[in-house]
């Protein structure tokens, strides 16, 4: 059981860090920026190259992870979301899913299609907890994404950054009269995301190995991640992780394979009946 | 208003484009078609450099390169020479369809090398039995087995059910009653699982079944459930990452269990780049024999020829040795066909493929060492399961060779 656990915590931990992703571009922004997981996807290539063709030790990597996030976030804000700033986010939308599509072209092109192992954190093996078997990469992922989640939520709430995105989230009119730059923001906001995702490709790809698809299955359990954690919420998309990736191993686990997303989904469908907030979303107060 | 003549000559400006547009060629990646059609064979092949079958793909190019050269530098097909064209379907039925439509209207192939996914291949089938070309390939769906719907059509690959019929063969030797199997979800996991679950129906062996979906990273429940049935033996298939996935999975949980990869993980998977040493302790993988260091093969003219050509081309020598031998051994068999029948024309040359009578000297295909691959009732290769395959430990891959680890 412990085994099982450990496992759906580890892969929720991987959807939460996704989650993560389009929360901060999503409350500095309200755009949804369906290409985050394919930043884990490219940081997962980068952090290859680093190892296994320069030999950079892993401190290294992961800053190169988070430049070429970074740059990445960079050039997705500039040349495809800015230009459609206001014109409804039903085109921001579409658009995030082309650039999507553009990024896992272009690992495929750079460095095909087959499946490669990342060279750092290998051969961790496991620890025995509770006389179960527990992966001990498992556990750093897990530990990271509850990192990651905190320190962003924090940094959110307590610094005057943080506070500016969130008011331009709120209400993007009254924090440019109020002389916050939200496009400013919304730059920021895919640097950041794109960095902080990327950053952690030495982790996860560890477990999940570098390879062009790899975004793709990632984006949509992130995006029911964040949608049972409630969007805007840090807390929740870490929440909403775990409970995604618990419900699939414990689906598997207990009532078979075929119940594994299906279990997933009809949760979706409980909570969005329920709560449409999500778990822990954010509830917009109007002071008339 | 128009005047008539500004009209006319739009139109026939627009007639001009369009005829200019017209002869323009397709996205053929090499060569020229307009090679005097009695002077040279034309050896057409479609296969998928874009995509997902990339790497496979540029395997079975090299391998057809490297016999066209062959062929040529020894005179050729009944002294003509071969001149190879290689188009590149991007992997999409629709546009393989069109370039090969394209190239019959502008010269009738010899041979066709007929797509390198089952889909293309089914695609293409139906429109080079119409125009009475020859082709082979290696796709490997069942139904390319129609000698009524593609008299023409032969495969470079043994019939999927072998694979199950060695392993429950090998099963029985070993007095093994009781298995477990977990497969992908996708359509060649779903194909496998049925080959294996019939297989061990017929030969009254208990067999539990998990699948995980193609986009699953942590197959750790599904081992689980499958411990909890105290199996004898794990099948495990996956082509590519999911395959890594499992084996890691498996050495998460501790389960040692002696385990059995299919086709696919043997043939289609490096298990260096997807997991490590730890994670292949009591593992075997099914594999042919020309992908290993054993191969019957290793000492003739052929594959030394073949293996410096690829060394010439620069080849990665990242794919399993069958996918550079297959296509090889494609256009030698069609060779030896075209001079035993005395003819190219398809119907004459399928003739010959199904009784083909070696020719004297050392065989010039390598991957099985038989004399004649095909019959009028099956044009895939012909052998047993024990033939087909072999089981070998698992281990890294290099130039084409699985170096089992003891």
């Amino acid at each position: 059981m412990i085994t099982t656990l450990s496992a759906g915590l580890s892969i929720g931990a991987i959807y939460a860090i996704v989650a993560i992703g389009y929360n901060i571009v999503f409350v500095a922004s309200k755009v949804f920026n369906f290409a985050q997981a394919q930043f884990l996807m490219i940081g997962t290539f980068i952090a290859l190259d680093a190892g296994a063709r320069y030999g950079l030790p892993i401190p290294l990597a992961i800053l190169l992870c988070a430049i070429v996030g970074a740059v990445i976030g960079a050039l997705e804000e500039i040349l495809a979301i800015r230009r459609l700033a206001g014109k409804g986010e039903h085109n921001e939308l579409v658009t995030t899913v082309g650039v999507s599509t553009l990024m896992a072209g272009a690992a495929l092109v750079i460095w095909g299609p087959e499946p490669i192992r990342t060279p750092y954190l290998t051969g961790l093996g496991q620890i025995q907890v509770f006389g179960s078997a527990v992966g001990v990469i498992d556990l750093a992922i897990t530990a990271i994404a509850i990192l990651l989640a905190s320190g962003v939520a924090v940094v959110t709430r307590r610094s005057m950054i943080g506070l500016a995105s969130l008011a331009s989230s709120e209400d993007r009119d009254a924090a440019m009269l109020r002389g916050i730059d939200v496009k400013r923001m919304a730059l920021g906001a895919f640097v950041v995301a794109g960095a902080l995702v990327a950053a952690t490709a030495p982790f996860v790809g560890a477990k999940t190995y570098a390879t062009y698809h790899l975004g793709d299955g990632l984006a949509v359990k992130a995006f029911v991640a964040l949608a049972i954690g409630g969007f805007g919420s840090y807390l929740g998309a870490l929440i909403g992780g775990f409970i995604v990736g618990l419900l699939e191993m414990l689906g598997a686990r207990f009532l078979g394979s075929e119940w594994q997303d299906i279990s997933v989904f009809v949760l979706l469908l409980i909570v969005l009946l329920v709560l449409p907030k999500g778990l822990f979303g954010r509830t917009k107060e109007r002071v008339v | 208003m128009v005047s008539r003549k500004t009209r006319l000559g739009a139109i026939a400006t627009l007639s001009i484009a369009a005829l200019l547009t017209g002869c323009a060629a397709g996205s053929d990646a090499s060569g020229a078609d307009v090679a005097g059609a009695d002077e040279t064979y034309l050896i057409y092949a479609d296969v998928s450099l874009t995509g997902v079958l990339a790497a496979s793909s540029q395997a079975q190019v090299e391998g057809l390169t490297a016999a066209v050269e062959a062929i040529n530098a020894d005179g050729g097909v009944d002294g003509r020479q071969l001149e190879l064209k290689i188009v590149d379907d991007q992997l999409d039925a629709s546009k393989a369809t069109t370039l090969l439509q394209e190239q019959l209207d502008s010269r009738k192939p010899d041979f066709v090398y007929h797509g390198v996914s089952s889909n293309i291949a089914l695609a293409m089938l139906p429109l080079l039995t119409r125009n009475e070309v020859f082709s082979m390939g290696t796709p490997s769906n069942d139904k390319i087995n129609d000698q009524e719907a593609y008299p023409y059509a032969f495969a470079l690959q043994v019939q999927a059910s072998l694979d199950a019929e060695n392993a429950v063969q090998r099963l029985q030797k070993e007095g093994i009653t009781k298995v477990a199997m977990i497969t992908n979800s996708d359509a060649n996991g779903q194909n496998a699982a049925d080959n294996y679950k019939k297989a061990f129906e017929d030969a009254g062996i208990d067999a539990a079944f998990e699948i995980y979906a193609p986009a699953d990273l942590d197959m750790t429940a599904q081992l689980q459930r499958l411990r909890a049935t105290d199996p004898e033996v794990l099948f495990v298939e996956g082509y590519g990452a999911p395959g890594g996935y499992v084996l890691q999975s498996r050495t998460k949980i501790g389960w040692d269990i002696d385990t059995w990869g299919t086709n696919s993980i043997g043939n289609g998977v490096n298990l260096k780049l997807v997991s490590s040493e730890e994670d292949w302790v009591n593992v075997q993988t099914t594999i042919h024999p020309i992908n290993t260091a054993q191969r019957e093969s290793a000492d003739t003219e052929a594959f030394k020829t073949l293996i410096a050509s690829l060394d010439e081309q620069g080849s990665k020598f990242d794919q399993s040795m069958q996918l550079y031998s297959y296509p090889w051994d494609g256009l030698y068999l069609w060779k030896a066909a075209v001079e035993q029948a005395g003819s190219s024309e398809a119907a004459d040359v399928a003739e010959a493929m199904e009784n083909l009578k070696a020719p004297e000297g050392e065989r010039a295909w390598v991957t099985f060492p038989l004399d004649s691959y095909y019959s009028a009732e099956n044009h895939f290769i012909n052998l047993t399961p024990e033939e087909a395959f072999i089981y070998v430990n698992a281990g890294p891959m290099s130039r084409g060779t699985i170096e089992p680890v003891e």
